[in-house]
């Protein structure tokens, strides 16, 4: 395993990847309702009809938000088996848990739906991925709450560079904004589910990008990601506090992560 | 593998239905016990499945305030028992300031468990979103003064094979000095109960509760679920020998690959699963007939054993009657999340006292489980390698290799 070495960076750790392909969908609940029939932009991307019947919101908007990402990059019949899939959703299955402990309490263990759990676990969006596009490379969920982008970052990257994969599908999630649901656990009025898809592949080669050019680029230094990519994912995905709070978090007192990482890299 | 890269555990922590302590557990997993028992704590008079493996009471780290750790959430208790018992154990509890140590721990439905608690308690947290402000792996790295990134990850039940293999990348890469990784789970809740029961996974031997997890014999009909968790110290071979640390085991190896089938049953197609524990096996450079030792992740299903039992044949071929193969979870039950890192432990427990544990309640072996069976008691073996494969909803295939050293 060889991190990518930036001289700039002498002393810190650095590992980077580059942003081969990406999209955002939003879509709120009558959009939702269409594309958990049809996720695909394209007829070829069609899964089973059954696949997201049971699905959570956030993994029809992670499914769809991939799905755009390839006919952006003009991946359309690509093959993606020996891929990673990372996925982050955030507070995954609100909704449908409100509806599941009213039933719950009116009916007992025999009201319990048995896809709450296969649907709602931090994974789920990231099998439901796998097997909508057929890959076989590892998959799994990260984070789930307030920093899951920040972890699903570093959990992809570390996938990326440690397993040598072809790519890891690195898919971030939620409700925006995080609302109450209503009573009878329908997404909050006003609420969209937000998909952002990022294709991360290795850097390549001068030889191997030929005419290319340069793509986005994602830098982990000492385990904490770049603040463009941490406040691109802000602004797409409505978390105004993602960094500050993250920042905290991680012992950096008030600072936010670009500080930590401009100190970084000074 | 370059050797210089080498990732060993040098400290653990536990809590499972067999103890709270490393030795405890190991001792119970030796004798062959089982932890299954009628579910206490709430009303299962109408679950299809009334009996589990239950964490009663997680103990209070020493030193930390028992009346601040009663008001946790049980699976936040028992993050903090098992990282904290893993760094003392490992000699890095009271110099954790002078190291960059990271997280990674195996956790697959914190919110919905948190969430259900507080419902079942009178709480509205579930609609409440503003006060969701912090997720329990981010307190516990506060709590217990960390200064490295923490991470929860989620492969179902494979998901502590997936933290100790981020943790073991994350050391290679140089972002953490060392690395708490694990998993933790307390499934046994009403509605996981429940839904499980409803999903028609669990066994219904509620009369037979130490009976009840029996995988490969043929009188299995489900799995038995489990609270617990296991987390482990992992430190790059050079650290650990500068420092004489105990030494248990070297992360030799990973591999995971997904079905891409379906998000509950697993493939009938074997390649995923074989090719995981192929690659796992390449990544620690050993050869099949080297393995000394196989935690499977059979877990009691009817169809899950078998695929199982053919993918270890298919792994092992002729030697496959050679290798001896126990499931843990006929004592634990299934700790779902938390499975794989438990099940890790076990590998441990048979490195570091010379024996095997059993698969217990194996009375009658399902002729297509036809393996080098541990059945029932445990056996003598000097385990070199040791296998552990787990499997998890949504298609995961994990298999890990842990080398003596």
């Amino acid at each position: 395993m060889k991190p990518c070495n930036d001289q700039s960076l002498a002393h810190s750790c650095v590992v980077s990847c580059e942003v081969a392909a990406d999209a955002v969908v939003r879509a709120g609940p009558e959009t939702l309702a269409e594309l958990r029939r049809h996720p695909g932009p394209a007829p070829h991307m069609s899964p089973p009809a059954s696949l997201l019947k049971h699905a959570d919101e956030q993994t029809v908007a992670g499914l769809c938000a991939v799905y755009q990402a390839i006919v952006r990059a003009g991946w359309q019949g690509a093959c993606f088996r020996d891929w990673g899939v990372v996925a982050a959703p955030r507070f995954l299955g609100r909704p449908a848990m409100v509806a599941a402990l009213q039933r719950f309490a009116a009916e007992g263990a025999w009201g319990v739906s048995p896809h709450l759990i296969p649907h709602r676990s931090l994974h789920s969006v990231s099998g439901t991925i796998s097997q909508a596009l057929q890959i076989h490379g590892p998959n799994f969920g990260v984070g789930g709450g307030p920093g899951g982008p920040l972890e699903g970052l570093l959990a992809a990257t570390a996938l990326l560079i440690g397993k040598q994969l072809p790519g890891v599908w690195m898919v971030l999630t939620c409700l925006s904004p995080e609302g109450p649901p209503d009573e009878a656990g329908q997404m909050p009025s006003g609420s969209q589910a937000i998909g952002m898809a990022l294709a991360l592949t290795p850097i390549p080669s001068p030889q191997e990008r030929g005419d290319k050019g340069d793509r986005q680029r994602l830098h982990i230094v000492d385990g904490i990601p770049d603040a463009a990519m941490l406040a691109r994912i802000e602004e797409e995905m409505g978390l105004a506090t993602l960094r500050r709070s993250v920042g905290k978090v991680r012992r950096f007192g008030e600072a936010s992560l670009i500080d930590v990482f401009a100190e970084r890299a000074s | 593998m370059n050797p210089g890269n080498a990732v060993w555990i040098t400290g653990v922590g536990t809590a499972t239905p067999l103890g709270h302590t490393y030795a405890a557990f190991a001792d119970h997993l030796l004798a062959g016990r089982s932890g299954i028992e009628r579910v206490q704590g709430f009303d299962v008079s109408e679950h299809p499945c009334q009996i589990a493996g239950q964490l009663r009471e997680v103990p209070c780290p020493c030193g930390t305030d028992p009346v601040e750790f009663s008001r946790l959430h049980r699976l936040e208790q028992l993050m903090r028992w098992c990282c904290t018992a893993a760094l003392r154990d490992a000699g890095w509890w009271e110099r954790r300031s002078e190291v960059r140590i990271g997280m990674v721990l195996g956790i697959g439905a914190e919110w919905l468990e948190f969430w259900e608690a507080d419902a079942l308690a009178g709480g509205r947290r579930v609609y409440q979103p503003e006060r969701d402000c912090e997720s329990m792996i981010a307190r516990t790295c506060r709590a217990l003064d960390l200064s490295g990134p923490a991470v929860s990850v989620s492969a179902a039940c494979a998901s502590g094979n997936v933290a100790l293999s981020q943790a073991r990348h994350w050391l290679q890469l140089g972002w953490v000095d060392v690395c708490l990784a694990g998993a933790c789970d307390m499934a046994v809740t009403p509605m996981a109960l429940a839904g499980f029961g409803n999903l028609r996974a669990l066994s219904r031997r509620n009369d037979e509760p130490q009976a009840a997890s029996r995988p490969f014999d043929r009188q299995r009909d489900g799995f038995v679920m489990g609270d617990g968790g296991a987390v482990f110290v992992l430190e790059p071979a050079g650290l650990a020998r500068r420092r004489s640390a105990h030494v248990y085991a070297e992360v030799a190896g990973y591999g995971a690959r997904s079905d891409a089938f379906n998000m509950v049953i697993p493939s009938p197609n074997p390649e995923p699963a074989l090719a995981a524990v192929r690659e796992a096996l390449r990544d620690a450079g050993c050869n099949p007939e080297d393995v000394d030792y196989v935690n499977a992740h059979a877990t009691s299903t009817p169809v899950g054993d078998i695929a199982e039992a053919r993918v270890l044949t298919a792994v092992f071929g002729s030697h496959v009657h050679r290798v001896p193969v126990s499931s843990t979870k006929s004592m634990t039950g299934h700790l779902l999340t938390a499975a794989a890192a438990v099940e890790a432990l076990a590998c441990l427990t048979a490195m570091e006292r010379g024996a095997l544990p059993p698969t217990i309640n194996l009375h009658e072996p399902d002729p297509e489980c036809n393996l080098c069976h541990v059945a029932n008691e445990a056996q003598p073996a000097n385990v070199r390698v040791a296998v552990s494969n787990s499997f998890g909803f949504g298609g995961s295939n994990t298999c890990l290799v842990l080398k003596a050293v």
